[in-house]
């Protein structure tokens, strides 16, 4: 995460072309009236957050969990597998034993 | 004989002795959860088949003198973001309508193990995203004190169920504050244990590094009951602590040289007064029991809000991405390609919390703003916890009310999500912090005319779940207000 | 150590206008982990089993589920971070890389973003240049998506989960036989550590290459990403294509045909490269730390644990079967093809005594048979004679009880049928004749008329006699030990007893 010390103080609230991309980044087909409201309600909750944004958090370590723990490691031994039925019946759509989706072309990632 | 007065450990020893069976409670459990239950929407879904099913093995077991758990025959019910094999598992949402779960959460094997039988799935917000019910797909839960008011939520029908004598136990999730203000709200014990107490293997996530299984009871010694059951390492979940499951505490109810922390940043000027004034009797409770009280400062507690929903947000963006259309859940088809499918899916699946949750997360991590949000309340996050560590060196439990308010009305804070939001303030902090902390009933305000129940919350350091419940089934003994009932109850 | 200077560099010379241009190349591999179970969950994966078959709630993304790191895929990855002479880190954590798509079920690829468990470490090429890798990191595979059966694309879970180390090279090459050579080196590395297949076939390694080009001396050009690399011979042919495309699209003057930020595929049908198709939107990965999974820690011990647990590597085994067990460097490269062929060289060896022979048998009979139509076994493991057969047969040629062309047979026999080689010797009668009486009567015979050779022998050309030995192994069905034949006709023909 390329990180600078301090948060830019004044970012703007999303507008609703912000609102779409980020929709569209998180894909949920939002119908325009939809953004519509969500422009204020933006623009009213991340203005009540900067108290958040006001903190001198210079030098302060991230805390990403509660607890600081490491990882456990489990052996390399095989469980139960689902059942391919049982896995592909909960499936909206499947083709033989596959899970179907729309026809798509190239992989992402 | 009617068994809603008796708690948990009451009716399990009832069961044990042959003074009533398994099948009698569940029997009861269900009747009335087709009764009461449904004129207050606590549940989604019952078992009955399965639950009767299993009340008549146990009461078989013990028939054939077979030993039986410390639970045998006590009815619970499970909230909608928990996987029971076979139960309806679908989080109160319509992308998860009929989805049920191939696989069951080590929490519930655990509860099972020890004869609980669980008798239904209990309605929530949906993904556990709310602080009233009112976000549940399905229709809102409503409060057993006032059918006008919300039970809180996000584990809105559990509580309530419990609230009503439905059942002894229910499990909650709490992300934020998520079961100890509907504990709250409804007049009953609720307790978040230690980030890591409890394993979340079968826990639907809404925010990972937050969420915890959470039980509701009546009594305290339920909740004791219910954590050294449920808690200890569970090696589906890297995140559970490493240790055996929870030890309670002392057996008296003295608190001699127990030092309470009242925060004064949970005491502000502008709170109701029936709420300051419950703490402050409370206080006097708790010193009468041996306790010493003395103040501590909070000084972050104005950024827990908005720490806590960048962060919850965040997470839940990423952890709500598998609802796709893809392998279980809703499909709408779209533009007819897969993005286009996806995107009218959760579109049309998810409700307008849930969306908004998604897009601030989304917002929170993307690029550019990131810094300025998620890594701000990260860092944040760790101010806030360092309060906390700074007033344990001085106190040994923080106490403070568990809302700012009594339940509000149904319907009240829907229109602002920022008040729905705010609503929370005082149970988040320990939520980012990850500490133990229980919701005891407190007292009660009178609202034109109807008894409200009003919490207390007290919040431990890290591990020292045991000693949470200790002073508060102290609190408990010294106290009537839990064992208070509904009107619509008698 | 690092990128060599533009004017080091051969480059390429544009077939064009004859400029000399400097490709820059870096690779990126992503390499399976060959662990019996998948990196966060407890499903066995297999390649080629049924679809949908090796998946658990946790791989295909149940709700409620959570990650447990599986220890092997650690230790598989840490020894072949050490195999390429990398830092370990003792402390790394995991992350979420956000995107949707049908074969990523959870919606986010859980891998290692800022603090990998691994950096530095590189690559010796042959031609001696060193290859620095800039990290390695640890992720989950995603599954495979179907689209060409049919109107739906469909989607199989059984490779979602499947550990994978991706490793970085810095942009130290500058060609695509370097690409080429690079690979080669990294995948035998990558097999003697133990920690992978590295079979592109089955999709257990597979690399990205980026490639840009300049002039020398001049800043670097716009990188383009090469993937659907499926083997090596591909990456050198796309990464060749891709060289000359970028400098003649350069080298037309016109900014609108220069080189853009893209990934591009290899067709290897055409020999061409093409863009491929743009996503919906820009990438936003989104990045943040896993909450599921606390962070890694690999003790001090355990690295050291792991080191000494490291096979050897297969430059260090070439050395030493050189200069302590007198092979051929020829043959030291035969017998280090694969780790498997090394071992199975190694043991024989032991068995028989005898690494020369070992190596000999080896590297002409055994291997041999692989590619032979009448033997089914495709690979060592499918032989159905280990080193412990073709050592005994060795000794039992080393000892003569039977000789060398018989046992060729007698080992052909072996490898069809998997018997032992002492049955077989009787079985087939090929028990070494060395019973002078016989071998001299045999001897008697294949002299007579043959005045020509006894009077070249008599006149000192001793080698003249192989002529009649041929005759003798015929006439003892290929039983008599030939030295001896010979050394029975030489005499008997300057005895005089020959006439
Ligand atoms: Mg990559
Ligand atoms: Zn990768």
């Amino acid at each position: 995460m390329p990180e600078s010390p301090v948060p830019p103080a004044d970012a703007p609230a999303p507008d609703g072309a912000l609102i779409q991309k980020t929709a569209s980044l998180a894909r949920l087909a939002l119908d325009p009236s939809e953004v519509e409201h969500l422009v204020p309600q933006f623009a009213r909750i991340l203005g009540s957050f900067e108290t958040l944004r006001a903190l001198d958090t210079t030098g302060i370590e991230p805390m990403t969990r509660p607890i600081e723990l490491e990882t456990v490691q489990r052996a390399d031994e095989a469980g139960p597998c689902l059942d391919r039925e049982a896995a592909l019946g909960l499936a909206p759509k499947r083709s033989d034993e596959f899970y179907a989706v729309p026809k798509t072309l190239e992989a992402e990632g | 004989m009617a068994h809603e007065r008796k708690d948990a450990v009451g009716l399990a020893r009832a069961i044990a002795a042959g003074e009533s069976s398994a099948e009698a409670a569940v029997s009861e459990a269900l009747e009335r959860a087709r009764g009461l239950g449904a004129r207050l929407a606590c549940f989604l879904s019952l078992e009955p088949d399965g639950a009767l099913a299993r009340a008549r093995e146990l009461d078989r077991a013990r028939a054939d003198g077979r030993a039986l758990g410390p639970l045998a025959g006590v009815p619970i019910a499970i909230k909608a973001n928990m996987a029971t094999e076979g139960f309806e598992t679908n989080c109160a949402s319509r992308i998860l309508a009929g989805y049920r779960a191939p696989y069951t959460a080590t929490f519930v094997q655990r509860l099972v193990d020890a004869g609980a039988v669980p008798i239904g799935v209990t309605n929530m917000d949906e993904f556990a995203m709310g602080s009233s019910g009112e976000n549940s797909a399905f229709g809102p839960a409503m409060n057993p004190w006032d059918e006008t008011r919300t039970p809180g939520g996000s584990s809105s029908g559990a509580a309530a169920a419990v609230a009503a004598g439905i059942v002894p136990i229910a499990l909650g999730s709490d992300t934020g504050g998520s079961v100890r203000q509907p504990a709250a709200f409804c007049g009953i014990q609720g307790f978040k244990p230690t980030y890591g107490r409890v394993s979340r293997y079968g826990l639907i996530a809404f925010a990972s590094s937050l969420d915890q299984v959470s039980p509701f009871a009546r009594t305290v010694r339920d909740l004791e009951l219910v954590m050294e059951l449920m808690s200890g390492a569970d090696p589906m979940d890297s995140s559970s602590l490493p240790m055996g499951p929870m030890r309670r505490g002392p057996d008296t109810v003295r608190l001699d040289g127990l030092r309470i922390g009242l925060p004064k940043e949970y005491l502000p000027d502008g709170l109701d007064g029936r709420v300051r004034g419950a703490v402050e009797a409370a206080a006097e409770t708790l010193r009468s029991l041996g306790a010493e009280v003395v103040e501590v400062s909070l000084p972050h507690t104005d950024a827990a809000i908005p720490c806590y929903y960048v962060v919850a947000t965040a997470e839940a963006s990423s952890n709500l991405a598998r609802f796709d259309g893809v392998r279980y859940g809703l499909r709408v088809d779209g533009d007819g390609s897969l993005a286009g499918m996806m995107a009218a899916t959760r579109e049309a699946g998810f409700g307008p919390e849930v969306k908004r949750r998604i897009l601030l997360g989304t917002y929170v991590l993307s690029s550019g703003y990131y810094d300025a949000w998620y890594g701000q309340a990260m860092k944040v996050r760790r101010l806030l916890r360092r309060d906390f560590d700074r007033a344990f060196e001085s106190c040994d439990l923080v106490l403070g009310p568990t809302s700012p308010t009594p339940a509000f009305t149904l319907g009240e804070k829907t229109a602002d999500p920022l008040t729905m939001y705010l609503n929370d303030i005082l149970t988040a902090p320990a939520s980012l912090a990850g500490l133990p902390a229980i919701s005891v009933p407190g007292g009660f305000a009178l609202e034109n005319g109807t008894r409200l129940p009003l919490g207390l919350q007290l919040v431990g350091p890290p591990l020292e779940d045991g000693r949470v419940l200790h002073a508060a089934r102290a609190f408990e003994s010294a106290t009537s207000f839990h064992s208070e009932r509904p009107p619509l109850f008698a | 150590m690092s990128r060599p200077t533009d004017d080091v560099v051969t480059g390429v010379v544009s077939p064009k206008t004859g400029q000399r241009w400097i490709p820059v190349l870096g690779i990126e591999v992503h390499c399976q982990l060959k662990t019996e179970t998948k990196l966060f969950s407890q499903a066995p994966y297999r390649f080629g089993a049924e679809p949908n078959t090796r998946i658990t709630a946790v791989c295909t993304a149940q709700p409620g589920t959570l990650p447990v790191l599986n220890e092997a895929a650690v230790a598989l990855a840490v020894r072949a971070a050490l195999a390429l002479g990398a830092n370990v880190a003792n402390w790394s954590k995991f992350d979420r890389k956000n995107y949707f798509y049908c074969d990523l079920p959870k919606g986010y690829q859980i891998t290692q973003f800022d603090q990998p468990y691994c950096t530095g470490g590189g690559v010796t090429l042959p031609s001696g240049r060193f290859v620095r890798l800039t990290r390695i990191h640890m992720e989950e595979d995603a599954g495979k998506a179907i689209h060409d059966r049919g109107p739906d694309t469909l989607v199989d879970l059984n490779r979602a989960g499947v550990p994978l180390i991706e490793i970085v090279s810095e942009a130290d090459l500058c060609s695509a036989q370097e690409a080429f050579d690079y690979l080669t080196s990294l995948k035998e590395t990558l097999q003697f550590a133990g920690a992978s297949d590295c079979d592109m076939e089955k999709g257990s390694l597979r690399c990205d290459v980026n490639i840009s080009v300049h002039r020398p001396g001049e800043k670097w050009g716009t990188k383009v990403e090469l993937k659907n690399l499926n083997s090596f011979r591909n990456v050198m042919a796309a990464t060749e294509f891709e060289i000359l495309r970028q400098i003649e699209a350069y080298e037309s003057g016109d900014p609108a045909r220069f080189p853009v930020q893209e990934t591009r595929a290899f067709d290897a049908g055409s020999g061409r490269t093409r863009t491929m198709r743009s996503k919906e939107d820009a990438h936003d990965y989104r990045y943040f730390p896993e909450p599921d999974l606390p962070p890694l820690y690999l003790s001090p011990e355990f690295l050291q644990a792991q080191a000494e647990a490291l096979p050897e590597s297969a430059p260090n085994r070439r050395q030493r079967y050189v200069e302590s067990m007198g092979l051929s460097e020829y043959d030291a490269g035969v017998l280090t093809a694969t780790p498997a062929l090394a071992r199975w060289f190694e043991e024989t060896a032991r068995l028989c005594g005898s690494p020369k022979d070992a190596a000999n048998w080896i590297s002409n009979e055994v291997l041999r048979a692989l590619s032979d139509p009448e033997i089914e076994a495709r690979s060592l493991e499918d032989l159905p004679v280990g080193p412990d057969g073709v050592a005994e047969l060795i000794t039992l040629v080393l000892s003569g009880r039977v000789n060398v062309p018989g046992g060729r047979e007698v080992l052909r026999a072996m490898l069809k049928t998997g018997k032992r080689a002492g049955a077989l010797l009787s079985e087939l009668g090929l028990e070494q004749v060395n019973d002078e009486a016989q071998l001299e009567a045999w001897c008697q015979e294949a002299l007579v008329g043959k005045d020509k050779v006894i009077a070249d022998v008599l006149a000192g050309k001793d080698k003249a006699v192989g002529a009649l030995v041929g005759p003798v192994m015929k006439a003892s069905k290929g039983k008599a030990n030939p030295q001896v034949v010979t050394e029975i006709l030489l005499r008997l023909i300057r005895s005089g007893a020959a006439s």
